[in-house]
């Protein structure tokens, strides 16, 4: 669906692309590394921005940070840094700052059990909502518990069908059999999850019309040098 | 050359100088490692068979396995230690509890802390210690009660850990006299006491020292023993007149112990006056006296103290000995279930041993202590017998209280009668002679004169000094009786005093006054008489109340007992070191007794019932007796006669033995159910073996006789009954429970003989007032006995922490709360506020009161704290905290036992305040400390140090995560609340966070200890 698109906006996006020149930038990780906050609706900062890419909960907020769960709550484990979770039926969606493509590779993420409740036997995900330019694609993975309550950090790689998005939408979901639902298997604020490492890469297209356009460019100018 | 040894020896000194100084100081600490103790070891460990007894057993120490174990353990603790070098250690524990006690510096305590196989180390704390009329008012010796069936404790032994036991009491005695009454064991008699016989040996020993012989113990007084090595760690010696032995130093022990267990039919002597026969609830049980509780020279108030590792110790041996009943009348802590004294009783119950603990003298403010769900906590009341006489003055006739049976003088020889306040000595305090002041209220120094009070009946006023001592101080000066004279609106007390009194009403006082004032006045009392219909049992104001500080799901205390006036044997304390080597040298003093009055007292009435209802249940678990004891028992009232519904003061209710002992549904529950209780508080490791094992219970769900909870919109409950009667029954349940929609599924249980059935008990609110306790009552009833549930339900929109702690600058907590309705949610914070820290010092009995506070309009709290940490004691200092508005009234006032005090005052009025350091008893006579306060007002918070989040929307029954992270500077403690708002804006709860980043090794733990007893000595003015 995505890639026959792609020649369509060939123009507009060679357009974006020059304008954008954070895209030239090198494939990157978002680790949270050193961050210390909490954003959403609910406080100061609507969003968390890392390297050109911008994470805004809605619907709750998010912390970003290292974690202090211990005993006797259960806890998202496996992961000793920072990273972020987004609370009490938050979603959480990623964009450029400069409004442009992407697209995710790979990311870690737990589900996050509020404290001393537990979730043992249900089957949890995470579901990945992409918005492209012709449309919407999904995707949902397990999140694993431990047995004994905590759920463990895992990596998780992208359906291809989900590259090159202007957004990526994160929320907690229980599949019931046959999808995943927010409302019937989780009770309200009981959707919480932890995601982390997330691998962005350039964006083959973009990159490769920023080849292009600054060929034209440089055609153009010679054009105009005469 | 000549000149080098002399050299080479001031630099050795110099060198051993430096180390003494820089060697840390030790403390004795509690250190509780993992392994099971003997007591509780169900065999998990390869090689080492189980050790726990069956139901209905009990230990058998001297069997090879355990013995093993035993080695296991020894095994254990030496690895522990071996970490550490060269510890002196002084209590190793292996039956009722895992561990050891030694004396560690913070670095070795830090150490421990991270070491594999170590659950807790914690400091060891200082403790205080905490009957005639009662059997007659608890039923037992009604036809058809009790002792007329012959359940009198036989064969069950009681034992008492408090301050020792006096041997030359008859109540401790096997023998009898040709009349049948108890006559001292020293003495000749007939033994009225075989051996015991139980299913093994008793194991129990009798340990001899100063004035306790081995001929003390008796098939009476079966065992003693005595512990001190925790005073000794602490740095305590004991006074000159204290006995290095179990005999009782103080009188408190013997007190419990004869309430409990002493024999039926002891004439109690006190002043000078047979006032009556004594005995204990089980007075044919057997005693063993466990002595933790010393007098001792360092002692800033006089009191003694029992240290909570020798506590562990007794506990330890007790439940080894053999005893199947515990009474513990010494106060505890108020908020850790993992406390060593409280660990140690759960193993102890465990190995099927009941124990009765006092819920403390500090009421009655919300206080209870030993509110561990696996004791019984006890409340006191006062019971129905009261003496009064009349007093004839002048040919008028007022009648009141008087615990004399002979009268004073007649019509035809009447005595002359005195004010106080014409009978001075000169130079006298005037107010201390209108109060009667005895010599030793005064510093030594008597007020009354003996040339003018000789042979008279002096009138007294009541105030300050102890009622008892002012028949004293007439009794020094000669005096022949007293007319005790209220001043205001207070109760009347039958007490034992020096001369015959009778004690007045303040509407009286002047008639009296204007009479004896004349100078040529007369007066006589007839003899004493019982009153009749006396409201009776009313709880004693001193009493501790709940709800329990730990767990608002768990209803403590359990059950109330008579606690006020109660008379019992006490013993001989010798004035002096010459008197007490008398008695060491083989003298024996003679039997003695008193009035004492305190939860201490009530707390072994239940002690003696459970024996009791051991004999006739020998199969009941501790939970069982404690489920009979608290279903089956009666209302108690206030002093105008009308019900009193404040459950918080008694728990179920007051005691009613004949009812418990025919109960036939309980509600039992074991060392399983506490474990999953421990790991649903979060107190076990999670992921460890024992929560694997027992998994995770809420503390509504613990199958206890009381059911109480906070409802966030609608609770279920859950409990299980076991049908303990010979026969099939079918119950039928009924429920009473105003504001509230409450159902019982299934509402209709028939069980066969030992048959268990699960219920649950659904509460939802529909009028009851949100953030108030409600009161209601479920009954099980079979058509002839009725077994009677206390509810307990507090309705609330969001159930939250109420405060966060935390030692960590920068760090995040994320808590979950419940929620009772249906809307938006937000928050609302100031800020987390740093603490203004002012150095001072302060002397003994002085205040400084140099620090001024200014608390702006619209402030939301202000809060001012001492620290043991801030002082230069470190825990040894006394210092109390007294806050003073801008008029100059006490607005709020911490006094604990120690350095740690706090005050915490919501929506302050704004002014400047004024806050006072009371240095009640420094170490070496003054203190340097830090005085911390904070202001809670907008402004003072530091901006975006504290980050909030709530949940946006929530729902009725629902839950929600919470989280505050903060990064602030080290070095400071900071405090904040943050506010719940719904979406009208309006709080619905609030949780506080103290972050503390100062201390670094645990706070210094301390207790109520002197707050108790001094509650107890005011509730006797």
């Amino acid at each position: 669906m995505f890639s026959k698109t792609w020649a369509r906006h060939l123009t507009g996006a060679a357009i974006l692309a020059i304008a954008a020149t954070p895209a030239l930038a090198a494939s990157v990780t978002v680790d949270f590394e050193n961050a210390f906050t909490a954003v959403g609706p609910g406080q100061v900062e609507p969003s968390y921005t890392d390297q050109g890419y911008r994470f805004t909960p809605t619907g709750g907020d998010a912390e970003i940070g290292p974690s202090f769960c211990g005993a006797p709550d259960f806890c998202a484990v496996g992961n000793d840094t920072s990273y972020l979770s987004a609370l009490n039926d938050a979603e959480v969606t990623v964009t450029r700052t400069d409004g442009g493509t992407f697209s995710l590779l790979s990311f870690a993420a737990s589900f996050l059990p509020s404290p001393a409740l537990d979730y043992t036997g249900l089957d949890i995900r995470l579901a990945l909502i992409g918005i492209g330019a012709g449309g919407n694609a999904a995707q949902s993975v397990d999140l694993l518990g431990d047995g004994a309550g905590n759920f463990v950090f895992n990596s998780y790689a992208v359906d291809p069908s989900l590259r090159n998005v202007s957004s990526l939408t994160f929320s907690a979901c229980f599949f019931d059999g046959t999808s995943c639902v927010r409302a019937s298997g989780l009770a309200t604020n009981d959707a919480q999850f932890s995601i982390d490492d997330l691998s962005f890469v350039p964006e083959p297209s973009a990159a490769w019309l920023v080849a292009l356009s600054l060929a034209g460019l440089a055609l153009t100018r010679r054009r105009a040098a005469r | 050359m000549n000149k080098t040894p002399w050299i080479w020896a001031t630099a050795l000194l110099l060198a051993a100088g430096a180390a003494s100084a820089q060697q840390a100081p030790r403390k004795s600490y509690i250190v509780q490692l993992d392994e099971l103790p003997v007591a509780g070891y169900s065999g998990k460990v390869q090689g080492y068979a189980a050790t726990k007894p069956t139901a209905g057993q009990k230990l058998n120490m001297r069997a090879a396995h355990v013995q093993a174990y035993i080695g296991y353990l020894n095994n254990r603790q030496a690895a522990v230690l071996s970490g550490l070098g060269s510890v002196p250690v002084t209590h190793r524990y292996r039956v009722a509890f895992p561990g050891f006690t030694a004396k560690l510096t913070d670095a070795e305590v830090l150490q421990l802390r991270s070491t594999a196989g170590v659950r807790a180390v914690s400091p060891d704390a200082m403790l205080r210690p905490e009957t005639s009329r009662t059997p007659g008012f608890l039923g037992l010796t009604a036809p058809g009660g009790l002792w007329a069936n012959g359940v009198k404790g036989e064969n069950v032994i009681i034992g008492v850990i408090d301050t020792g036991i006096s041997p030359e009491n008859p109540a401790f005695s096997d023998k009898v006299d040709g009349t049948g009454k108890p006559v001292p064991a020293q003495q000749a008699g007939t033994v009225v006491y075989a051996p015991i016989t139980n299913a093994r040996p008793w194991a129990g020993t009798c340990q001899t020292g100063d004035g306790f012989r081995a001929a003390d113990c008796n098939n009476k007084l079966i065992g003693a023993r005595a512990y001190s090595a925790g005073l000794a760690g602490a740095g305590y010696t004991k006074t000159p007149t204290e006995f290095n032995s179990p005999r009782d130093g103080d009188g408190h022990g013997s007190h419990t112990a004869s309430t409990a267990g002493g024999n039926q039919g002891v004439d109690a002597v006190v002043a000078g006056q047979v006032v009556g026969a004594i005995s204990g609830m089980a007075p044919r049980a057997r005693v063993a006296a466990y002595k933790v509780c010393w007098h001792f020279v360092e002692s800033t108030d006089g009191l003694g103290t029992c240290m909570s590792s020798d506590s562990v110790a007794a506990i330890d041996d007790a439940v080894a000995d053999g005893v199947d009943v515990l009474n513990f009348s010494i106060s505890g802590t108020r908020t850790d279930y993992l406390d060593s004294v409280e660990v140690a009783f759960l193993f102890a119950a465990d190995a099927g041993v009941f124990v009765a603990a006092s819920a403390g003298n500090s009421g009655p403010g919300n206080t209870v202590a030993h509110m561990s769900p696996w004791l019984t906590t006890v409340a006191a009341s006062t019971h129905d017998r009261l003496l009064a006489a009349d007093a004839v003055l002048g040919g008028t006739v007022y009648n009141g209280p008087s615990l004399q049976t002979t009268g004073l003088g007649s019509a035809a020889s009447p005595r002359a009668l005195i004010l106080s306040t014409d009978a001075g000595l000169a130079g006298a305090d005037a107010t201390a002679v209108r109060l009667c002041f005895a010599a030793a209220d005064n510093g030594g120094v008597a007020v009354l004169d003996p040339a003018k009070v000789a042979g008279k009946i002096v009138v007294c006023d009541r105030g300050t000094n102890a009622r008892v001592n002012k028949s004293l101080a007439v009794r020094d000066a000669g005096g022949v009786g007293m007319v005790l004279l209220n001043t205001s609106s207070n109760t009347l007390n039958d007490d034992a005093h020096f001369v015959p009194s009778v004690h007045l009403s303040h509407t009286v006082r002047t008639a009296v006054r204007t009479y004896a004032a004349t100078g040529t006045g007369t007066g006589y009392f007839g003899p004493g008489a019982l009153v009749a219909g006396v409201v009776a049992p009313v709880m004693a104001s001193f009493s501790s109340r709940g709800p329990s500080l730990a767990s608002t799901s768990i209803l403590k205390p359990d059950i109330t007992a008579p606690g006020v006036g109660v008379l019992a044997a006490v013993t001989y304390v010798p004035p002096d070191a010459a008197a007490q080597a008398a008695v060491v040298g083989g003298a024996y003093p003679a039997a003695q007794y008193d009035f004492y009055q305190g939860t201490s007292m009530s707390s072994p009435h239940i002690a003696g019932l459970a024996a009791a209802l051991k004999q006739s249940h020998p199969t009941w678990s501790p939970a069982a007796i404690k489920s009979a004891l608290m279903t089956t028992t009666t209302g108690v009232k206030l002093s105008n006669g009308a019900p009193d519904t404040d459950r918080f003061g008694y728990g179920a209710g007051h005691v009613n033995p004949n009812a418990a002992n025919a109960v036939g549904l309980v509600y039992d529950a074991g060392f399983p159910d506490y474990l999953a209780f421990l790991c649903g508080q979060g107190l076990l490791n999670p992921s460890g073996a024992t929560c694997n094992a027992f998994g995770f219970l809420a503390p509504w769900n613990l199958n206890l006789p009381s059911l109480t909870a906070e409802v966030v919109g609608e609770q279920t409950l859950w409990r299980t009954v076991t049908n303990v009667g010979a026969s099939a029954a079918t119950y039928n349940a009924s429920v009473t429970m105003p504001g509230f929609t409450t159902t019982v599924s299934p509402a209709s249980l028939t069980l066969a003989p030992g048959q268990q059935a699960t219920f649950s008990v659904t509460a939802r609110r529909t009028t009851a007032a949100i953030g108030t306790w409600a009161f209601g009552n479920l009954d099980w009833t079979d058509g002839s006995q009725t077994v009677r549930s206390p509810l307990t339900f507090k309705p609330l929109y969001v159930a939250a922490p109420a405060q966060i702690d935390d030692t960590l600058v920068r760090a995040s907590r994320r808590f979950t709360i419940a929620t009772g309705y249906d809307g938006t949610m937000r928050n609302s914070t100031i800020g987390l506020v740093p603490a203004q820290r002012t150095a001072a010092t302060v002397a003994s009995n002085q205040a400084n009161c140099a620090t001024k506070v200014t608390v702006p309009a619209g402030a939301q709290w202000l809060r001012v704290a001492l620290y043991d940490r801030d002082s230069t004691g470190l825990g040894a200092d006394d210092l109390d905290l007294r806050v003073l508005n801008a008029a100059g009234n006490l607005v709020g006032s911490s006094g604990g036992p120690t350095a740690n005090e706090l005050v915490m005052l919501s929506s302050p009025a704004a002014g400047t305040y004024t806050v006072c350091v009371d240095g009640y008893a420094p170490k070496g006579g003054s203190s340097n400390y830090t005085l911390s306060t904070w202001v809670g007002a907008a402004g003072n918070g530091i901006a975006s140090a504290l980050r909030v989040i709530t949940p946006t929307t929530v729902v009725t029954a629902g839950t929600g995560t919470v989280s505050f992270a903060w990064s602030v500077p080290a070095g400071n403690r900071y405090y904040t609340t943050v506010q719940y708002l719904d979406g009208a804006g309006t709080q619905t709860n609030q949780t506080g966070l103290m972050i503390d980043g100062v201390s670094a090794v645990a706070p210094i733990v301390t207790n109520g200890g002197n707050t108790e007893i001094k509650a107890m000595l005011k509730a006797a003015r």
